[in-house]
């Protein structure tokens, strides 16, 4: 009796020490901010280096320094992982890039709102003064897929997604 | 039995370490096996079964810090005025600059550069002008500019930014749309606001700036904005506020903007490049210093001029060379070679 006790007791303590391995199948499943997800992307400036390129964006001033994201967007640099992107410089052009990996949840939601403001703003200023440049805006719009936040403003703004998309993983 | 139960716990635990936590699949599913952790615990407990082996997952979560600063030993002294009578960037920390499209491509150039304007301030919108900054904030027309992200009365920037110093620059909205005396009265009402927001600021009115010959019309020209500009530094004198004619700094003898200071000469013909910018950032840190100065600085930036092959220029390729191409094309036929080909 006393061995079958003992046998059981180390069979339950086997399976207790298998359970706790068991995290790398639960966390491939796909969800926002996966592991999986980390493991594909690329660096924000690296993308956007790669969107620069591919698609041939000139007279773009970038967000060199995190304080700008908060300059801008009211994003302080304590919600910020990642950052890349930037503004078109001249008065005319709406073309606006902003790539942000926030640091959890909770800032990747506050980002969301603070791109979705400006969103909303640049729609505004542009609909009176600029129709041209307000249509572009229109077929736009800010994107979360779960810790990445974007703002992708441009006339090849399904070109930049796709790009930005495929590498930092999100497909 | 003792030795039975020793023996027993060891398997157990060699069966463990084989199959339990090393990484890859394991031989038991969280959602299979009832266990000390559940599904979702074990998803969130640290484990190094977690794969993540890229370059993210060595960077810190929180956002990059600055490199330390290394304290001088000695004290630094910043002269008020530069060798030729600019003050220096820094005089710029305590203003905030309200203004139209004009200014915000200032905003994008200081936000890179804090040997510009040091840490001034912008609270600017691509359509503003005197008369819609005093519209309703929720307006379903309104073009209200953000601060931080948020929209704000432009009344309210120094009340906001802390600001000291307001340099405005308003106008081109204003004359086309509501004409020369709704202007004047919308700068008159939008002073007394902004005063009431904050009565002990330091105000310099930027005379509105020219627009490029090709783009002058019924709407607009430069004779709209000289007439304005003049009442406009009456204006200042009358009430003691301080007026800047940035006007004559960036036009060309004619009196139109000059033609590469021009970003947008195929648009409105009135939006500055980052040069022109880096031009009016260097005259204003004369000016404020020089403000009796009749004398308009060196430009400190050699201005580029407007490469007609540079397609970025829009039309100017064709512009500027369609003629002497048709030209030579015409004398093409009659080139010694050509008939070899036409035979």
């Amino acid at each position: 009796m006393k061995k079958i006790f003992a046998a059981l007791f180390a069979a339950v303590i086997a399976l207790c020490f298998c359970s706790c391995g068991g995290t790398s199948e639960s966390s491939a499943q796909p969800s926002q901010g996966s592991a999986e997800a980390a493991v594909s992307a690329k660096p924000l400036k690296e993308i956007f280096e790669d969107i620069k390129t591919q698609v041939g964006i000139e007279n773009l001033t970038e967000l060199s320094n995190v304080r700008t994201l908060d300059r801008y967007y009211g994003i302080t640099e304590d919600k910020v992982s990642e950052f890349a992107g930037g503004n078109n410089s001249s008065g005319v052009s709406q073309e606006e890039i902003v790539l942000i990996k926030a640091v959890d949840d909770n800032a990747a939601a506050e980002v969301e709102a603070s791109l979705n403001d400006r969103y909303n703003s640049k729609l505004e200023q542009s609909r009176n003064y600029n129709p041209e440049q307000a249509a572009i805006i229109e077929k736009c719009k800010v994107q979360r897929d779960g810790l990445y936040v974007s703002m992708i403003v441009s006339e090849n703004a399904d070109r930049i997604t796709d790009i930005y998309r495929t590498e930092a993983g999100l497909k | 039995m003792k030795r039975f139960t020793a023996l027993l716990f060891v398997a157990a635990l060699c069966a463990a370490l084989l199959c339990g936590c090393a990484e890859g699949e394991p031989v038991f599913k969280n959602a299979e096996v009832p266990g000390i952790f559940s599904s979702d615990e074990a998803a969130k407990a640290p484990t190094s079964a977690v794969v993540e082996p890229d370059a993210q997952a060595t960077e810190p979560t929180q956002a990059p810090t600055a490199p330390p600063v290394t304290q001088p030993t000695q004290p630094v002294t910043r002269p008020a005025t530069t060798a030729d009578g600019s003050v220096v960037a820094s005089w710029f920390d305590d203003a905030v600059f309200i203004g139209d499209s004009i200014t915000t491509t200032l905003d994008f150039l200081c936000a890179e550069d804090e040997n510009l304007l040091g840490n001034a301030q912008f609270v600017c919108a691509d359509s503003l002008g005197f008369n819609s900054a005093q519209w309703d904030l929720n307006d379903p027309n309104n073009v209200h500019p953000t601060y931080k992200g948020k929209k704000v009365l432009a009344e309210t920037a120094a009340k906001i930014t802390g600001a000291k110093k307001v340099f405005i620059l308003l106008g081109a909205n204003d004359l086309g749309t509501w004409g020369l005396d709704d202007t004047k009265t919308a700068v008159k009402s939008f002073t007394s606001k902004l005063f009431a927001n904050s009565p002990n600021i330091e105000l310099y009115f930027q005379s509105t700036t020219p627009m490029i010959t090709d783009k002058e019309s019924d709407y607009l020209d430069n004779a709209d904005i000289v007439e304005f500009d003049k009442w406009l530094k009456e204006y200042c004198d009358q009430n003691g506020y301080h007026y800047i004619d940035l006007y004559s700094q960036m036009a060309d003898p004619t009196g139109a903007l000059r033609i590469d200071y021009c970003d947008d000469p195929d648009y409105d013909g009135i939006h500055f490049t980052m040069d022109a910018c880096t031009v009016w950032a260097n005259y204003l840190k004369y000016i404020v210093a020089n403000p009796s100065g009749d004398k308009k600085p060196e430009n400190t930036v050699e201005p580029t001029y407007a490469d007609p092959y540079d397609d970025t220029n829009g039309d100017t390729y064709g512009d500027a060379y369609e003629e002497p191409y048709e030209d030579t094309y015409e004398d093409y036929g009659n080139y010694e070679g050509y008939e070899e080909y036409d035979n």
